[in-house]
């Protein structure tokens, strides 16, 4: 059955931008946005920053209405049907906001079980399972304010299961959290949705997007690039290498050379302490390392590694080929 | 309306009132407008009566100022709540429940009135003190039943203007000028008498206007049969009521158009 479809989803904003001369500015979050999901499905969203990620979240669970186009969750309209969809989906938005700060974890989750409408007897039973599935059990009694963030964040999620909804949206949910944390909050993900649980997950990140959803779409400037499985997705780095070369102060005009050269496919820079590692996807065996070497001539060069591709390097080729249409 | 539902109704404004309770430490506003306002607006207008040499007017100026400082209240709380709401990024998320926002905003907002008595207590007191006024309740039940339903009353009201903290968080400014027509209409600063006739049908349907009438006749003894002053009142919370209900409508419709839920 499908859950979400979307079709030609738009959405813009209107900002005003100067003091004195005050000018309206349009701003295109979403750019035509087509989706089908289907029921039991983990599908995961990503994208860059702005990239429309959080609109669409918003959108689909119905805090935000669209400019145009269509949008559907359980068949059911998202304006028109605003009223069923309501009590059946649960939002969960990553981040320390949206708690209330001056009360206890269980109090939260208290409060918002009625505001949720579900029947105290039910929430009586369920508000200890859900604080003991995020292991908040033992500091359940205490105000929000004296949590971490990692435990603000897993009650969330269980603020955002109160009313076993059967659709999940979770926007960025371990965003700002430690790679334990991260972790344990992915097993609890994965738990929801082997329970039965449709879930929409965005992420910035590949490797959880990879660990967990049976989906993907990749967008960039409210647009999607691409819709796969993980694996069919990294076919389309799969004939290709990457070369890793750990510099210090690479200039522009090298990483342009770079890019410039025939064999390269793509070339990302991630910023480390004090380096920088130039990711170079190249076709396979083309043996283009002193050439790369080459061409960075008279930058201080640390290490070199070549390693087979990820579905980061998958990701970073398909919005690289986008904004280079630009 | 079915007796669950009922009761869901009931359990989401209980707990919006003690949802709002606890979370209401002493902020400065509030000690502003419960505490220090009064004190300096009943000796404002009490002095200013009793220099006019209209001593009558002192209980009707105390009544007056207490009124104010309920409306005032209530007012920038119900904003308060809203802004607050923004901040810590609830609204989005209340407003995603199947719950009525009015309903939960009608809980906090009622649990602000409640602290609001304070500020008639406050105001009585200065007129002892500062200008030794012999003032005594005469009929005390009445007068409690009145300012019950003035709160509730005025707590309704509030929620009309509230609504338009949901559509921008700049609604500070023009509900702040909105106010003072509120209360000069209602008679509450100076006595109606003194307003042009044309004026009179505006400030009948402000419910401070017969707050200010009840809780006078209250404590002076003035007044017969109260019960008519009274359906007035909650007639009219009714219609602030169902005035609301269509403006949350069109407001939340229009924050979701525009994306602004989140914007602090
Ligand atoms: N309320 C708003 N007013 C104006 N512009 C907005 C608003 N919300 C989002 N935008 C713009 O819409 C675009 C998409 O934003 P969105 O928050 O959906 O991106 P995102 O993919 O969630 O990004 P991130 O990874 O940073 O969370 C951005 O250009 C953003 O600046
Ligand atoms: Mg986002």
């Amino acid at each position: 059955m499908t859950i979400i479809f979307t079709e030609n989803l738009r959405r813009t904003y209107q900002t005003i931008t100067g003091i004195i001369r005050r000018k309206k500015k349009e701003i295109v979050a979403l750019d035509g946005v087509d989706l089908s999901i289907q029921s039991g499905e983990l599908f995961g969203l990503l994208g860059p920053n702005g990239a429309g990620k959080t609109t669409i979240t918003r959108i689909l669970a119905t805090v935000l209405l669209p400019t145009s186009g269509t949008a559907q969750v359980f068949g059911l309209d998202i304006v028109k049907g605003v009223k069923q969809i309501r009590p059946r989906i649960g939002l969960v938005f990553g981040g320390e906001r949206g708690l209330y700060w001056r009360l206890s974890g269980r109090d939260n989750l208290q409060y918002f079980a009625d505001l949720y409408k579900v029947p105290p007897e039910v929430a009586k039973r369920r508000i200890p399972e859900l604080l003991e599935m995020v292991g908040l059990t033992d500091r359940a009694n205490e105000r929000i304010e004296g949590y971490s963030r990692g435990m603000k964040q897993r009650l969330h999620i269980a603020r955002g299961l109160i009313h076993d909804p059967e659709l999940l949206f979770l926007d960025e949910p371990t965003i700002g959290l430690d790679p334990l944390a991260a972790r344990d909050l992915r097993e609890v993900i994965r738990g929801l949705n082997q329970a039965g649980k449709t879930i929409f997950l965005t992420s910035h990140y590949m490797f959880e997007i990879d660990a967990l959803c049976n989906r993907v779409a990749i967008m960039n400037k409210g647009k999607i690039l691409v819709m796969d499985t993980p694996s069919a997705l990294k076919k389309v780095v799969a004939n290709l290498e990457v070369v890793e070369i750990e510099c210090f102060g690479i200039p522009e005009e090298l990483i342009l050379k770079l890019r410039a050269h025939p064999s390269v496919q793509a070339v990302n820079i991630e910023r480390l302490e004090h380096s920088q590692l130039v990711q170079i996807q190249a076709p396979a065996g083309a043996e283009l390392v002193k050439e790369f070497l080459g061409i960075l001539e008279g930058v201080q060069v640390r290490k070199v590694v070549t390693r087979q591709p990820t579905l980061e390097d998958a990701y970073v080729k398909l919005v690289g080929e986008e904004s280079k249409k630009v | 309306m079915k007796m669950a539902n009922f009761r869901s109704t009931f359990r989401i404004l209980r707990n919006s009132v003690i949802l709002q309770m606890k979370s209401n430490v002493i902020s400065s506003d509030f000690i502003s407008t419960l505490f220090i306002q009064p004190v300096i607006f009943t000796i404002i207008s009490v002095g200013t009566y009793l220099y006019g040499n209209k001593p009558d007017f002192g209980l009707f100026a105390i009544t007056g100022t207490g009124l104010i400082a309920i409306w005032n209240n209530n007012l920038f709380t119900s904003g308060e709540i809203i802004r607050g709401e923004r901040r810590t990024g609830t609204l989005s998320l209340i407003m995603a429940t199947p719950s009525s926002l009015l309903l939960i905003l009608l809980g906090k907002s009622f649990a602000n009135a409640i602290t609001s008595v304070f500020a008639m207590g406050i105001t009585f007191l200065t007129g002892m003190l500062a200008f030794h006024l012999p003032i005594g309740i005469s009929n005390p039940l009445a007068f409690l039943i009145g300012l019950i339903l003035i709160i509730v009353s005025i707590t309704c009201l509030g929620l009309v203007f509230g609504s338009l903290f949901i559509l921008t968080r700049n609604a500070g400014e023009f509900v702040s000028v909105a106010n003072f027509p509120v209360y000069i209409l209602s008679g509450l600063s100076i006595p109606l008498t003194l307003l042009p006739l044309w004026t009179r049908p505006l400030s009948q349907f402000l419910t401070p206007t017969w707050g200010n009438i009840i809780l006078n006749e209250a404590a002076s003894g003035s007044g017969g049969n109260m019960l008519p002053n009274y359906l007035v009142i909650v007639g009219l919370s009714i219609i602030y009521l169902v005035i609301a209900r269509i403006l949350y409508k069109r407001v939340e419709y229009l924050a979701l158009r525009a994306g602004t839920l989140e914007q602090w």
